[in-house]
């Protein structure tokens, strides 16, 4: 069998159960492709303990103890399938990447190694966890796993909207120890089991082991209330983020409001941008909260508006003494267009060229501010720019706006039709975020677009007729030559 | 298969058959202003070798004379009158409605290094120098191994486990992480080459490489000479490719 | 099918019979005598507190944890003494966990081997997170309309019992090999009764102090007095 798809694939043609593909794996070759590929993580001993481990957030799986995430079973143990899958596709929203570059042969030996280092915690055989027969996704359905999300309290931990921030938050540690944070529901592309509608019904019904999300099998009033969760969950965020490579800025001929929940800004397509940590100057952030924006932005004859919306968990304002940062986010500019391919360094500009940050902070507001570097941001006086936050239910969203025209050096004039370079950055104070550690974008490329025209319903004629006109004047020289 | 010997069909077949190999023959895909360079340049070629002599010109022009005059021809005349403007018309629909891209960024991807650095305050020549580690053919286990925990706690988040440029930070930046597994990567330059790129970074990067959007660290600032060293063995041992040598002075 | 029903009643009776034959009956009824345990810590009590943002109704607006319960007379609560040695069938006696204020009630359940009944009388979703080796660990969720549910827990064991939705409630159920055993009040007394007579050695275990133990010689018909000092 080539590849899982196809050996599932043909399990179901030949009408064989899907988990007749398992193979039995060589766990002493399984151990060459692990001290390769998985060691450096995994450690030596396979208790997720390699030289990377202290960097990672999660943390990386200890073999020793037998307990795996994700399983479609019933009790502990996992079929040697989920694994292979793990191995195979990696685990969203974790650094497990996909090893499917691997032959079919060493991912099999690998699960067999694997294994070999909880051996007796394998000696009880996987039992077959049966899922309630699958309801299809409805409105009606989604309400009733709405009122089940609400009446089982998944809320106490994913947030009334699935933010990743409800109460108990803080509180959540894993089997080791470690802190770990509930799923955020709205991002489903990090689910590290699998965003489909099985695979959430699975993780609902049998819990995520060694972490404190518990089974709900049992404990869903009705057994069908699992696929009616699992219906809610889908609709509460897209399927994937969709990143855009280019941030447009819609013209208006009407005021720009300031208040970031106004419908005016719901109409308008959000630019997903994706954030990283920041791994370069020192404290460097291995594990960054904010890892997307959503970018409306908007501009009439007198100025530039930006409405941002980021999820962050937790609302927190500057409190030196419980060491805490706010949480803050900040639209990178040069601060004046060149004509040339060249632009300031993207990490906050560098000593010889500068930056203009458009930023604002919990309890400051919005500010200007010129960045010679991460370290050394200057605030701009007599500021022009303004702005109005609002948080709920684990997400910001924020208005900041600008004169379109700026006469002053340090600060960018916007231009319709210009390409203009734009990076983000954001720290999320909660998380103990601040400074160099926060979450940041390399340039991205922010445009104006010319006031809508009609020009794409004027060429086209003109081109067909023009172009019927010389084919008939070529038919008629052609003609009058024979 | 007197159609096989019209020079129309012929010019024509040699086009479309240099279309499709530039198209889907090409590995990575040529962009298409490269496609649409290759393609004059056959056209310049055929309409040359169709012209060559009066009667091979004749007998190319011969089929579309006869769609333009001939009475018979009447209907594909009407046809194509129809058509081509309807087309064209399209065309200019779709370029003029359409969303306006990120502009392409073409920057050198292996720029020439500089012939020294200074590395920490010390100057090292690049042109002609090889990995000083290689000597010290006993500890090569050594410092693979060292190079291996270097590059896993401060390469990975970018380049991946895997080495192939897949790190879960890499989809957020652009350009992508460099893919070592690729064999246009480190198996066309010499290690001093990557030397340099380890230790200046993306500040680093010369005037032709514009426009500077590399998030690579200078790492310089991080890592000793010797472990930048260390990991360059390891990049090179792990996925099987060999350095390129400088070549020999004659 | 008369045949079977036969059967079964038998099955039923004698099982039925076993069960009151092996029951310790009264102090003395069965010649086995008393065990009056003190056990005794010098230390300080261990209590730490925690600010509650959430279900503040039902939990109160402070969480109390008490790690280490000291009473008068240096008297340690929540010991759980037992004495392994002593032969004895286990009683067939469920028992019972509340969860009620956002706390284990009682903070130490000990039991023999069978099912241990895990109440939700805060009306709020609490989840039964169990830390075991010998019996199979679980994390259930007990929402708000499940009132009640039943765990099996069958090997000998110390378990920990915890809740992830709050953090602060920490449980122990002492899964024991026998049924001689007792739980220290806040006086840090525990009795244990109907004790074959003999030579044992009486075992003392807390949660956070570990175990210490006493030789004792137990008569029929008479209670014995033993004081364990637990350190640290």
């Amino acid at each position: 069998m080539r590849s899982p798809v196809l050996a599932v694939l043909a399990a179901v043609v030949l009408g064989a159960p899907a988990l007749a593909a398992a193979q039995a794996g060589d766990a002493k070759a399984g151990k060459a492709v692990y001290d390769l590929k998985c060691i450096g993580c995994h450690g030596e001993k396979g208790d997720g303990k390699g030289p990377a481990a202290e960097l990672l957030m999660p943390q990386p799986r200890d073999f020793t103890t037998g307990l795996y995430k994700i399983r479609t079973t019933a009790n502990k143990v996992p079929w040697d399938q989920d694994l292979f899958r793990i191995i195979t596709d990696g685990m969203p929203g974790t650094s497990m990447p996909s090893w499917a570059v691997l032959p079919d042969k060493d991912r099999w030996n690998l699960v067999a190694y694997i294994k070999s280092f909880a051996a007796d915690k394998f000696k009880e055989a996987p039992k077959k966890l049966e899922l309630p027969k699958e309801v299809g996704s409805s409105a009606e359905s989604i309400k009733r796993g709405k009122e089940m999300f609400e009446a089982i309290e998944c809320h106490k931990c994913h947030g009334a909207e699935g933010r990743a921030d409800g109460p108990s938050r803080a509180e959540l540690k894993d089997e080791w120890g470690h802190p770990i944070p509930p799923a955020n529901l709205t991002k489903r592309w990090t689910f590290r089991g699998g965003a489909s509608r099985t695979e959430i019904a699975t993780r609902l019904a049998a819990g995520v082991l060694g972490t404190p999300m518990p089974t709900f099998i049992d404990s869903v009033e009705k057994p069908e209330d699992i696929w009616h969760l699992t219906n809610f969950i889908l609709s509460l965020g897209p399927e994937s983020p969709g990143y855009a490579t280019l941030v447009t800025v819609t013209a208006v001929s009407d005021a720009i409001p300031d208040d970031p929940n106004a419908d005016f800004w719901k109409k308008l397509t959000p630019n997903n941008i994706p954030l990283m940590g920041q791994v370069i100057v020192d404290p460097r952030n291995f594990d960054p909260s904010v890892d997307l924006v959503s970018v409306r932005a908007v501009y009439n004859d007198k100025e530039i508006a930006f409405h941002l919306t980021w999820d962050d968990p937790t609302q927190s304002t500057e409190d030196p003494a419980k060491k805490l940062f706010a949480d803050g986010i900040s639209l990178q500019f040069p601060p004046q267009p060149s004509s040339g391919p060249e632009r300031p360094y993207f990490l906050m500009g560098d000593a010889s060229d500068a930056v203009y940050l458009l930023r604002w902070q919990n309890g400051k507001g919005v500010t200007e501010a010129t960045a010679n570097g991460p370290t050394k941001i200057a605030a701009i006086q007599g500021a022009e720019a303004s702005g109005k936050a609002a948080y709920a239910n684990g997400q910001y969203r924020l208005v900041m706006k600008r004169p379109l025209v700026s006469k002053s050096e340090t600060r960018p004039t916007f231009t319709p039709a210009v390409f203009m370079p734009v990076a983000f950055q954001a720290w999320d104070g909660g998380a103990g975020e601040g400074g160099t550690k926060m979450s940041l974008t390399s340039w991205y490329y922010l445009r104006l677009e010319e006031p809508q025209s009609s020009r794409r319903f004027v060429i086209p004629p003109i081109v067909a007729i023009l172009t019927l006109a010389v084919m008939l004047l070529v038919v008629r020289v052609a003609n009058r030559r024979a | 298969m007197n159609l096989l010997r019209s020079r129309f069909v012929q010019a024509v077949l040699v086009l479309v058959v240099a279309f499709v190999f530039f198209r889907f023959g090409i590995r990575p895909p040529a962009p298409w202003s490269v496609l649409t360079l290759y393609m004059s340049i056959v056209l310049l070629a055929v309409l040359i070798y169709v012209s060559s002599d009066s009667d091979s010109w004749r007998e190319f022009m011969w089929p579309i004379r006869s769609t333009l005059v001939a009475p018979d021809k009447g209907l594909t005349r009407l046809v194509l009158l129809i058509v081509v403007p309807l087309l064209l018309g399209y065309y200019a629909y779709t370029q003029a409605a359409a969303k306006p891209q990120a502009p392409p960024e073409l920057r050198a991807v292996h720029p020439a290094p500089p012939a020294s650095l200074q590395f920490r305050g010390k100057e090292i020549q690049i042109t002609g120098l090889d990995n000083p580690l290689r000597r010290d053919q006993a500890g090569f286990k050594k410092h693979v191994a060292a190079g291996a925990e270097t590059y896993i706690r401060n390469c990975v988040y970018c380049h991946g486990d895997n080495l192939d440029g897949k790190g879960h930070f890499a989809y957020g930046f652009n350009p992508p992480p460099a893919n070592f597994q690729d064999p246009g990567t480190i198996a066309m330059l010499q290690e001093a080459f990557l030397f340099w790129r380890i230790a200046k970074g993306g500040p680093g990067l010369p005037k032709e490489s514009t426009p500077w959007n590399s998030v690579m660290p200078a790492w310089e600032d991080r890592l000793t000479e010797e472990q930048i060293w260390q990991v360059i063995m390891y990049l090179y041992d792990a996925t099987g490719q060999q350095p390129r040598r400088w070549e020999t002075a004659h | 099918m008369r045949k079977v029903i036969g059967t079964l009643l038998a099955i039923a009776l004698v099982t039925g019979v076993a069960l009151v034959a092996n029951r310790p009956g009264p102090a003395g009824a069965q010649g086995g005598g008393t065990i009056e345990a003190t056990v005794t810590f010098a230390g300080a009590p261990v209590v730490e507190k925690l600010k509650v943002n959430k279900d503040t109704e039902k939990c109160g607006t402070e969480a109390v944890i008490e790690k280490v319960v000291v009473g008068p007379n240096k008297g340690l609560a929540n010991a759980v003494v037992s004495v392994p040695g002593a032969k004895g069938a286990a009683k067939a006696m469920k028992a019972t966990v509340d969860q009620h204020g956002c706390k284990f009630v009682p903070h130490v359940t000990a039991m023999t081997p069978g099912e241990l009944d895990l109440k939700n009388s805060d009306d709020i979703l609490h989840n039964i997170h169990t830390y075991s080796t010998a019996n199979p660990s679980i994390n259930k969720a007990q929402p708000k309309f499940k009132k009640l549910m039943t765990e099996k827990f069958e090997k000998p064991e110390f378990v920990k019992l915890t809740c992830d939705v709050h953090s602060w409630m920490l449980g122990w159920v002492a899964v024991m090999p026998n049924p001689f055993f007792g739980v220290t009040d806040a006086g840090g007394n525990a009795k244990i009764e109907n004790v074959p007579p003999g030579k044992y050695t009486v075992e003392a275990w807390h949660e956070t102090l570990g175990k210490q133990s006493k030789e004792v010689e137990v008569k029929a018909g008479q209670s014995t007095k033993v004081a364990i000092e637990m350190k640290k």
